[in-house]
């Protein structure tokens, strides 16, 4: 049974920049292709009437991409249509397109909705520093983990980790492991909301340390000096994980499993002092952060490209 | 740092590792037997050396020695006595007999050949005799002039001599018992959980008190590993006997005076394997020799001759060397034999006093081997515990999941009888020290080179035959034709007559023990169920071809093994 001593809880370290807006956030648009695109809803402009404006977005990440609200007047102004000016030359007075292609003002009410945002090509860099119990089977310890994660938002991301399971028992021998690897998240929206699930496949090096404890006569003699052994091997972790962010920071809870394939265990007069398994669990809760490297465009369908051309 | 390429466990163990490395010397001392001084009214000391094969003389008042006397390579003298005349009288162990020492012109006028292994020796005053009593249970009568004045069979295993109102007596050395050549005997009675053995010295006060330092072997069942709540870090546990003062462990030392028909034991708290022992003339202290211990607790120990069962004793501070003999003086002074370094120590006060040491001559005989074997461990014990002498104890164990298993000897060319323990199950010594020294006794792992080094000391301490000087050529001659003709070289075989092969006896498989000096190491058997060397031939008789040996068949095959 996993003991309660061994679970430690977060130590919350928040950096780096607001988390990536998740697909309701609009990105910056053309304004000819909100014209000519009518079945996309326009996002990010604030509602000038709360019965008609569309939802905000649900998730917390930035709108980097909304537009203000003035920007119905500029759709006014189709740009494909206009040519450069010349210089001293005089402004066009009449709109060389069909008069039915000339959009007229959109009042506020009437605009659709900001296109989603395509989080798959969406980039960021989250750091987070999570703190649970590990089970290695028979014994419980305390795991302390971070790692940071680049790639998608949704998607694929590249993640190095770094551990430390601390052992409780620490009579005969106090024990270190260090869990250090590399590996691949991959990372999906679970929902409208603002929670992800990932899941990954890490590998890398466990290094074990453990420090005997001195030993003594009955008359108090120092016998056996302390003795560190130091040991390195594979290891592997699937982490799976559920991350859910408000601003530039959020919770995040993991399930992960690890295996470093030797199990080791340490004998005082032929009778075994501690011992653990090769496989361990972890449940871990911490926080982290995200930044946003850069934006993606807004999410479109092939169908809808193909009769942009 | 290694890296692990595949999946496997690995067991690392915590025990503390002895790399330091291993002495030998250039002659290789042998297994303590203790006891080997004596301090005449003239404060003079005598004293036997059997690592370097001399007699020490120390003037004590003068802190000088006086004559270094040479006796021949590998007579190992032990118990020395005193006659009226002032001659001294040393038991040569190895070389069998008794050696007439004249301290004032530091001259051995004379070596009488007595037994194969002679041990203890007393001068009776009366009639002005010398008695000496040998391991095959001959007490051997002799004037002064070392001319034989009669033998007398007492039972093997014979320790000290002691005159008591009159009456010549000898201790045997395994089972801590006293028999007398008027056929008295004295058994000491259990205490508690725990029978007396192992009788190291044996010695009468003026008073006619009896007093005997000897040991307490438990007869609960001993656990093969320690029991994982019993460990603790300092690696102390009831197993070797640390720990809690008052608890006894497996076995200890202890100390039991016979009075009047009246015994009255007490064990020494937290000892360490204690061979030797003597009372003040004041009667207030008991000075005990302790080379088992470790040089930093002193192997010397004071105990009052008031003191209860969990009383600790008494140190002196500074290191003594390994004490293995100790003595008082009339005066009151103690004088204590160290045999590495070889020292005489004198106390210069009851209990102790100031020290003074007087360097004796002779080469170093440190060695590791002899060190390992007699060192205590963190729990107390030393292989010389169980294994006192370089033999055995005779004690018959009841080891957990394992049952009754009488102590082996190691005196008997150990190297010839691998595997080893009644078991067959270890292999090598190096598994041995790994398993007993280790694990159960709490002791240090040793580096290859101490294992080997110790391995080498360990299988040199063969002893020689028995000799069966008493037997019947005849008789010995027939046995020989009998052992042959009952098949009992067919597992008893090879250079140490058995020892090597595991067989199946009576639905349990068991190693076949050496028939080397097997006259000397009753009980007989795995479990010690046959008491005497006939007892035990009759049953392998039974056990192996089913039938019952005529008696004279088996006092002729007991006659032809007592040669052995």
């Amino acid at each position: 049974m996993p003991s309660l001593s061994s679970i430690a809880w977060a130590v919350v370290i928040a950096i780096g920049e607001p988390e990536a807006p998740s697909d309701a956030s609009p990105s910056v648009a053309s304004p000819l292709e909100r014209v000519f695109d009518p079945e996309a809803p326009l996002a990010g402009h604030a509602p000038l009437d709360d019965a008609g404006a569309p939802d905000e977005p649900a998730t917390s990440l930035p709108n980097t991409g909304v537009a203000p609200l003035h920007r119905s007047d500029e759709l006014a102004t189709p740009a494909p249509a206009a040519a450069p000016l010349e210089a001293g030359a005089a402004r066009p007075t009449e709109d060389p397109r069909p008069s039915a292609w000339v959009a007229a003002p959109l009042r506020a009410a009437e605009l659709p909705a900001e296109p989603p945002t395509d989080l798959k090509r969406l980039h960021m860099v989250r750091l987070d520093l999570l703190v649970g119990p590990v089970w290695r089977l028979s014994k419980t310890e305390t795991l302390i983990t971070t790692s940071v994660e680049v790639g998608r938002v949704h998607g694929f991301s590249g993640a190095l980790h770094a551990s430390v399971i601390v052992a409780p028992d620490r009579d005969f021998v106090a024990v270190v492991d260090i869990p250090v690897g590399v590996g691949v998240i991959a990372r999906m929206r679970m929902g409208d909301s603002g929670l992800y699930g990932s899941v990954g496949l890490s590998a890398g090096i466990l290094v074990h340390r453990a420090e005997s404890q001195p030993t003594f006569s009955e008359f108090g003699l120092e016998e056996g000096p302390r003795t560190v052994f130091h040991r390195v091997d594979p290891d592997f972790r699937i982490p799976i994980r559920f991350a859910w962010s408000v601003g530039a920071a959020g919770f995040s809870l993991a399930l992960i499993q690890g295996f470093n394939v030797r199990a080791r265990s340490y004998e005082r007069r032929g009778v075994t002092v501690w011992e653990r398994s090769a496989y361990r669990i972890g449940l871990v809760l911490g926080v982290h952060s995200d930044i946003i490297l850069g934006r993606a465009r807004r999410l479109r369908s092939a169908r809808r490209r193909r009769g942009k051309s | 740092m290694s890296l692990a390429l595949f999946g496997c466990d690995e067991v690392i163990d915590l025990d503390p590792i002895d790399v330091s490395i291993p002495v030998e010397s250039s002659v290789r001392p042998p297994p303590i037997t203790g006891g080997t001084l004596v301090v005449l009214d003239n404060a003079t000391a005598v004293a036997a050396d059997p690592d370097r094969d001399v007699i020490h003389v120390v003037d004590l008042a003068f802190a000088e020695v006086l004559h270094t006397i040479a006796l021949e390579p590998g007579d190992q003298p032990g118990r020395v006595v005193v006659s009226d005349s002032g001659l001294v009288h040393v038991v040569l162990r190895g070389y069998g007999g008794l050696a007439t020492i004249d301290v004032d012109a530091g001259a051995v006028l004379s070596r009488t050949w007595l037994c194969t292994e002679p041990r203890g020796v007393a001068f009776n005053p009366d009639d002005a005799t010398l008695h000496v009593a040998c391991a095959d249970g001959w007490l051997h009568q002799l004037d002064e002039d070392g001319a034989s004045l009669g033998s007398t069979q007492l039972e093997p295993d014979l320790r000290d001599v002691m005159i008591v109102n009159g009456v010549v007596m000898a201790s045997l050395f395994r089972k801590a018992a006293i028999v007398g050549v008027d056929g008295s005997r004295i058994e000491l009675p259990p205490f508690g959980d725990h029978i007396p053995h192992v009788a190291w010295r044996t010695w009468v006060r003026p008073s006619g008190t009896i007093v005997m330092l000897h040991q307490l072997a438990s007869t609960e069942p001993v656990p093969i590993e320690p029991d994982p709540e019993d460990i603790e870090v300092d690696g102390g546990t009831p197993y070797g006997g640390g720990g809690d003062p008052c608890t006894s462990g497996i076995t200890g030392a202890a100390i039991t005076t016979i009075f009047d028909g009246r015994t009255d034991t007490v064990p020494v708290s937290q000892s360490r394997l204690t061979v030797d022992a003597a009372a003040s003339p004041s009667g207030e202290w008991i000075a005990l020799a302790v080379p088992g211990a470790a040089a930093e607790e002193g192997t010397i120990r004071f105990q009052s001759t008031e003191f209860f069962e969990c009383d600790p004793g008494a140190r002196p501070d500074g290191d003594d060397g390994q004490v293995t003999a100790v003595a008082y003086s009339a005066s009151g002074q103690l004088v204590a034999q160290s045999r590495e370094p070889a020292t005489i120590t004198v106390f210069t006060d009851e209990p102790w006093g100031t020290r003074k040491v007087i360097k004796l001559n002779g080469e170093p005989r440190f060695d590791t081997g002899h060190e390992i074997f007699h060192r205590a461990t963190s729990s107390g014990l030393s292989c010389a515990s169980c294994h006192p002498e370089g033999t055995d104890d005779g004690h018959v164990w009841t080891f957990e999941t394992l049952g009754d298993r009488r102590t082996q000897p190691l005196d008997v060319g150990l190297g010839d009888t691998a595997p080893f323990h009644w078991d067959g199950d270890m292999t090598d010594l190096t598994m041995i020290m790994d398993e007993v020294l280790s694990h159960r006794m709490g002791g240090d792992r040793q580096s290859s080179l101490r294992q080997a080094s110790f391995q080498r000391w360990l299988f040199a301490q063969q002893r020689p035959p028995a000799g069966g000087d008493h037997e019947e050529p005849s008789q010995v001659s027939a046995g020989a034709q009998l052992f042959a003709s009952y098949d009992c070289g067919r597992c008893h075989d090879g250079p140490a007559l058995g020892g090597t092969i595991t067989e199946n006896v009576r639905g349990v498989r068991l190693q076949v023990p050496t028939l080397r000096r097997v006259s000397l190491h009753a009980p007989y058997m795995h479990d010690g169920r046959s008491g005497t060397l006939e007892a035990a031939i009759q049953d392998m008789v039974e056990s192996t071809r089913g039938v019952t040996a005529p008696q004279a068949d088996i006092d002729a095959i007991a006659a032809y093994l007592r040669t052995l």
